[in-house]
């Protein structure tokens, strides 16, 4: 498989992974992409690894397995795939895979589902997010109960719309790439369906991306964030990683060239937390 | 003639053979060689050699290594005059009625107990035996011992748990943030600011992952009921100063908001600053809207629940009318929440701004 390698994790606790790229700390912070329920986690790496070469970045393809993390997509899942990834990062770190400190998140359906609330989750650890075709979104919407919002409910956990409305203004503070196939328009069995859903968030993946990118937006501005959003339709493609990647160059959205700090002009990110404003992107 | 042998004369210091209680952990138990059998001038602190004569509510003793050793008639153990205040147990007076006391707590609190909770049986009754005393017959005091005092500072995050009073759930809460923290990569402190002498919640704070603990006890008191609040707060002060190493201090109030030491410290202008923010520990909603309201008028707002009133999903939905957070132990000890509990109080510190 070339310059991929795979590690072994332990079932529940931390996911198998591919790791795509150097096995030792480059001097950018390593990308995290993270597979649909179709779980074709391993032709996502070999259609990562060129990218991985360009830019000179480690890619860590994490796979929830059906059986330990059958609901992995909600992040906040009953065996909670957020911390199955915090757990990976910390072995890669500690393995001398990849250097501690934040890392840039990518996931393509029902992987973005996972990539934007673990961000959301967890974003302090998050750097770039780029999210693509999602069934459905965490809109910022406190009215309405997770996951569909960030409201809190009196059932199990319901703990999870606090830490959403606590972090969102730490979540809005980050460069945000949404994409979706100009032809992921089909009402196919994995699309989340039913008169609220429909309702809040639309009818297909393409309309659902543009509420939720308006959504945000609007949130960043009500939290005083300047929001960082943008939205990719890729021409020509379908809800298929392959054809996005093969097409449209998804790959260079999922795994971005690495910004530097412009205080200390490494490559390598800063431990500390540093807004948009102070990074800058260097060249492909 | 007669060939006489030279007497051998062996001294044996006064506690051999004695329990050292968890108070006096931080003594050096080679000065205590002397022991003084006048106890009129006892000050709080002191160290006394005393033997059990009546086994009473506390059966075991806690030791300064962390175990608890069960108490025998006739044992002889090292404690500290102090006094003491537990809503469910003891009120007691650092003072001693001839060479009678009462063991006011199991982590080496002597004194006299002046009342009990109607559930508790009475007293373990010990005889003084005397204070212990250095080379110079200088009385050995827990003072004598204490960290020294550093410059004020403090870590990048102090969060301060407070109560409705005594068993409410504080140390739970206290372990959970602790725990929460360390799960994320955090160095964190935890303290216990106040209250009675005892290993019980500091195995609590290490058993959830902090990377150091530390006590009133390291400050050089027993106790901190009936302490000048000047030397309570000199001493809250010191410990957050050996804190500034961590990332995150975990600090914890005993007893209820309303106790006096406690009411005291939150109604100094100014005192709570030292906290980024407040966590309340409740046992139901009622108590909590109370604990609230009374902090609400000295200008203090906690910015989550938790407590033992979110063993009960209805006590939690309840207290959830307050527009607060409510978290259990385990959702305190999220790594998760931690986050959230830091965006939280960033967010109020700027709103405050």
């Amino acid at each position: 498989m070339g310059n991929i390698t795979f590690r072994r994790g332990i079932p529940g606790i931390v996911p198998d992974a591919y790791i795509v790229g150097a096995t030792a700390p480059t001097q950018s912070p390593p990308v995290v992409a993270v597979h649909g329920i179709r779980r074709e986690v391993e032709s996502m790496a070999q259609l990562m690894e060129r990218r991985a070469r360009e830019i000179v970045r480690t890619i860590v393809l994490p796979h929830f397995d059906i059986g330990s993390w059958k609901r992995y997509q909600m992040a906040a899942c009953k065996n909670r795939s957020d911390l199955g990834l915090l757990a990976l990062m910390d072995n890669l770190v500690r393995e001398g895979h990849v250097n501690a400190g934040r890392f840039d998140l990518s996931g393509f359906s029902g992987g973005a589902q996972f990539a934007h609330r673990f961000a959301w989750i967890h974003p302090d650890v998050v750097d770039r997010l780029c999210l693509t075709a999602p069934g459905w979104w965490t809109f910022p919407e406190v009215e309405i109960s997770w996951p569909y919002g960030t409201g809190t409910s009196s059932g199990p956990r319901s703990v999870t719309g606090h830490w959403l409305q606590a972090n969102l203004a730490s979540f809005l503070d980050r460069e945000i790439t949404v994409c979706v196939g100009s032809e992921d328009v089909s009402r196919d069995k994995n699309l989340r369906k039913g008169d609220d859903i429909d309702a809040q968030q639309g009818m297909t993946r393409v309309t659902r991306a543009k509420r939720w990118c308006d959504a945000i937006s609007q949130a960043a501005k009500r939290a005083g964030v300047t929001p960082h959003i943008s939205f990719e339709l890729l021409e020509g493609c379908g809800h298929s990683f392959e054809t996005c990647a093969v097409r449209a160059r998804l790959d260079q959205h999922f795994a971005a060239p690495a910004r530097r700090c412009a205080g200390c002009a490494a490559h390598r990110q800063c431990t500390k937390h540093i807004s948009l404003k102070g990074l800058e992107r260097t060249a492909a | 003639m007669t060939n006489l042998s030279p007497i051998q004369t062996t001294f044996s210091a006064p506690t051999d053979g004695a329990k050292w209680s968890y108070v006096t952990r931080r003594v050096c138990r080679d000065e205590a060689v002397r022991l003084l059998p006048d106890t009129d001038n006892v000050s709080t602190g002191d160290l006394v050699l005393a033997e059990v004569t009546r086994i009473g509510n506390h059966k075991r003793l806690q030791l300064a290594d962390g175990r608890f050793s069960p108490l025998w008639h006739g044992d002889r153990i090292v404690v500290a005059c102090a006094d003491r205040f537990a809503a469910d147990q003891f009120e007691g007076h650092a003072s001693f009625e001839d060479s009678k006391a009462d063991l006011l707590a199991g982590g080496g609190v002597a004194g006299t107990a002046v009342s009990k909770h109607g559930k508790i049986g009475r007293a373990t009754e010990i005889t003084i035996l005397g204070r212990l005393a250095g080379p110079e017959g200088k009385p050995i005091n827990l003072a004598a011992f204490a960290l020294s005092l550093r410059p004020a500072a403090l870590p990048d995050l102090t969060i301060g748990v407070v109560g409705t009073g005594m068993n409410t759930g504080k140390t739970a809460a206290a372990a959970g943030i602790v725990n929460g923290f360390a799960r994320s990569g955090r160095r964190v402190t935890a303290i216990k600011a106040t209250g009675t002498g005892a290993f019980g919640d500091m195995q609590q704070y290490e058993a959830a992952g902090a990377a150091q603990v530390l006590d009133f006890t390291d400050v050089g008191m027993a106790s901190t009921y009936r302490q000048p609040i000047a030397r309570v707060e000199t001493g809250i002060d010191t410990l957050l100063a050996y804190a500034d190493t961590s990332d995150v201090a975990v600090v914890e109030l005993a007893d209820g908001v309303s106790q006096v030491e406690t009411a005291t410290l939150l109604s100094q202008p100014g005192w709570a600053s030292r906290f980024d923010a407040l966590i309340l520990a409740a046992p139901d909603a009622m108590a909590a809207q109370g604990a609230l309201a009374w902090l609400k008028k000295r200008g203090l707002a906690p910015v989550a629940l938790s407590g033992l009133l979110t063993r009960s999903p209805i006590c939690a939905a309840e207290a959830a009318e307050t527009g607060l957070p409510v978290f259990d132990r385990d959702e305190l000890g999220d790594p998760a929440t931690a986050t959230a509990l830091t965006n939280m109080i960033t967010a109020a510190k700027r709103q405050a701004a």
